[in-house]
């Protein structure tokens, strides 16, 4: 993307100031909110929330909401429920993407085309039209919030433990891999599960990476089918915890703000840890294609 | 195995949608009756359906482009190498990270009525404005919000794809005296024509499965003003238990979804053969 274009150094100049003024808008966009709340979080009981103009750094900086909404709502119980349901899911999601897109992309077998259409079919039918039969269907098996914790995250990891994108994706992926190394890795004696667990995962792994990354993302953000399994404040995930901290707070909102701030924590530790594989370009769009 | 589940959370509620659909489920709710396709032609004839229709095709007039335009502008400015572009970058893409219902709730603290927008726009002496209920702005407050929270994502798509194009083409539109903007429409663009596509798809199906922003925002209101198409199966569903309503709503909406995919396909297969022909022609 370079010009080769030659600048007057007054034209250079002007160009740096243009460059940083956008990007001082870029980044007070996306900041602005996250910020406004954090500073809403701080404000203590005695500093008024509203004012003209707003005031954005608070006068008495105190973290006393913090500590009440923290002893007022089981943050860590809802932490732990998202994290076990978003790590089954995401587990078996990618072992049966691995496997289904590795047969589909290397075997021929009787009803391959079959199977194919059925997983095309199931990225095209939205999940709200299968989540009611689905719903009834939990019910029906038990596996609902009345029977305990373990059915509980079973049915809310059900829907999401096979996908067709990652299907579709780890079959792309494998169609690209040279398929030299499987033949000698199979001449060599390799069972069928050694070839997966030594050969192909290894020389899959950036792809694996992508899934893993943006299949847990999704998990952990999850709102529509946990609100309709969950009704109780002690299975409750994050994104309902603070749906329901917005309902039972609604006029407070130093409180409501330092839930989300809390809330939003684990998020951007794992953004820290993941930085590199997120931003790496080559990984956004092709979870979809 | 991993088929056998597939056909169980995907297939067997696929078809039993389906027949759902056909039932009543009014009276009783373990006693559906048969109704045949009259739940769908009720849809046709009951004005909130047809509302919801129109408002997600509302907020999709005006998501789709922005999210096309918008972050190719952003991309181009940090696909340029310059002190702290990774930074932009990171913080330009921070949103993404966040859950939805978290940045809903972050623009409802900053559009209620006495919230920082608001407090802003009278610190210069303007009027304050019901950005999420007044009827007139709901679904342009939303559409904001999903804006804002997907920008990352599609300049990241953009910055890929920028950084893939060869370099040649510009050295040789400079050389041929292309001003920066010539560039742009005649090189830049046209290669940016599968990505952009791309991101059609993408956005249009996320607009058409917009949820937890409508339900943390404004939970529908003000009086169904900002209903969606997914909204008003959840709605139907679990609100009033009209399993038989919902189902029916569903598959149209998975017929919709199937409709706008399909055109899409048809007009990148033209495009693709557009291209091929000019490619063709200059070979």
């Amino acid at each position: 993307m370079q010009t080769t274009i030659v600048l007057t150094p007054r034209q250079q100049v002007f160009r740096k100031v243009w460059l940083a003024f956008w990007c001082l808008v870029l980044v007070s966009q996306a900041v602005a909110p996250v910020a406004w709340l954090l500073s809403t979080a701080l404000k203590s009981n005695q500093e008024a929330l509203i004012s003209i103009p707003p005031q954005w750094i608070p006068l008495h900086p105190t973290f006393e909401n913090f500590q009440a909404v923290w002893e007022k709502i089981p943050f860590l119980s809802f932490g732990l429920n998202s994290l076990i349901v978003a790590f089954i899911s995401t587990t078996l999601n990618i072992t049966s993407a691995l496997l289904m897109g590795y047969c589909l992309g290397r075997y021929n077998f009787v009803g391959k085309p079959w199977l194919n259409a059925l997983v095309l079919a199931s990225m095209f039918v939205p999940f709200q039209v299968t989540m009611i039969p689905l719903y009834l269907l939990c019910l029906q098996l038990g596996l609902s919030e009345a029977n305990g914790v373990v059915p509980l995250y079973i049915a809310l990891a059900l829907p999401f433990c096979v996908s067709g994108f990652g299907i579709i994706y780890v079959k792309n992926a494998v169609a690209s891999l040279p398929i030299a190394l499987e033949e000698s890795a199979i001449l060599e004696g390799a069972s069928f599960v050694q070839l997966i667990w030594h050969v192909v995962m290894p020389a899959l792994k950036p792809v694996l990476m992508t899934a893993v990354i943006f299949s847990f993302l999704a998990q952990w953000g999850e709102f529509l089918w946990p609100s309709v399994l969950i009704n109780s404040p002690e299975h409750m995930t994050i994104p309902l915890g603070l749906v329901q901290l917005q309902s039972q707070f609604s006029m407070n909102w130093r409180w409501v703000a330092a839930g989300t701030i809390i809330s939003l924590i684990p998020s951007f530790v794992f953004f820290a840890f993941m930085q590199k594989a997120l931003l790496n370009p080559d990984s956004v769009g092709g979870v979809k294609e | 195995m991993p088929t056998i589940v597939l056909v169980i959370v995907f297939l067997i509620p696929a078809l039993a949608s389906f027949v759902f659909s056909l039932f009543t489920f009014e009276n009783d709710l373990y006693h559906p009756v048969f109704v045949g396709l009259a739940n769908y032609q009720a849809l046709f004839q009951n004005g909130s359906f047809l509302k919801c229709l129109l408002q997600t095709f509302l907020l999709g007039v005006v998501i789709i482009p922005s999210v096309m335009i918008i972050p190719l502008g952003i991309a181009s400015i940090v696909v340029q190498p310059f002190w702290g572009s990774t930074i932009v970058r990171l913080f330009a893409y921070s949103p993404v990270m966040i859950s939805m219902v978290v940045s809903a709730t972050l623009w409802k603290w900053v559009l209620q009525e006495d919230g920082l927008l608001n407090g802003m726009i009278q610190a210069f002496g303007g009027k304050p404005v019901a950005w999420l209920t007044d009827p007139n702005f709901v679904l342009g407050s939303i559409a904001c919000v999903v804006v804002w929270k997907a920008l990352g994502y599609y300049m990241m798509m953009y910055v890929g794809r920028l950084q893939t194009l060869s370099p040649d083409w510009y050295e040789a539109a400079s050389i041929e005296g292309a001003t920066a903007w010539q560039q742009f429409w005649y090189i830049t663009l046209p290669q940016l024509r599968p990505t952009m596509v791309l991101v059609v798809t993408i956005s249009s199906l996320a607009t058409l499965k917009l949820f937890s922003e409508i339900y943390v925002l404004t939970k529908g209101g003000p009086l169904h003003n900002s209903e969606t198409l997914v909204f008003f199966i959840y709605d139907q569903a679990f609100g009033w238990l009209n399993l038989g309503t919902a189902c029916a709503a569903g598959l149209l909406f998975a017929g919709l979804i199937i409709g706008v995919m399909a055109v899409q396909e048809t007009v990148k297969y033209q495009l693709s053969r557009n291209e091929a022909k000019i490619n063709g022609g200059i070979a």
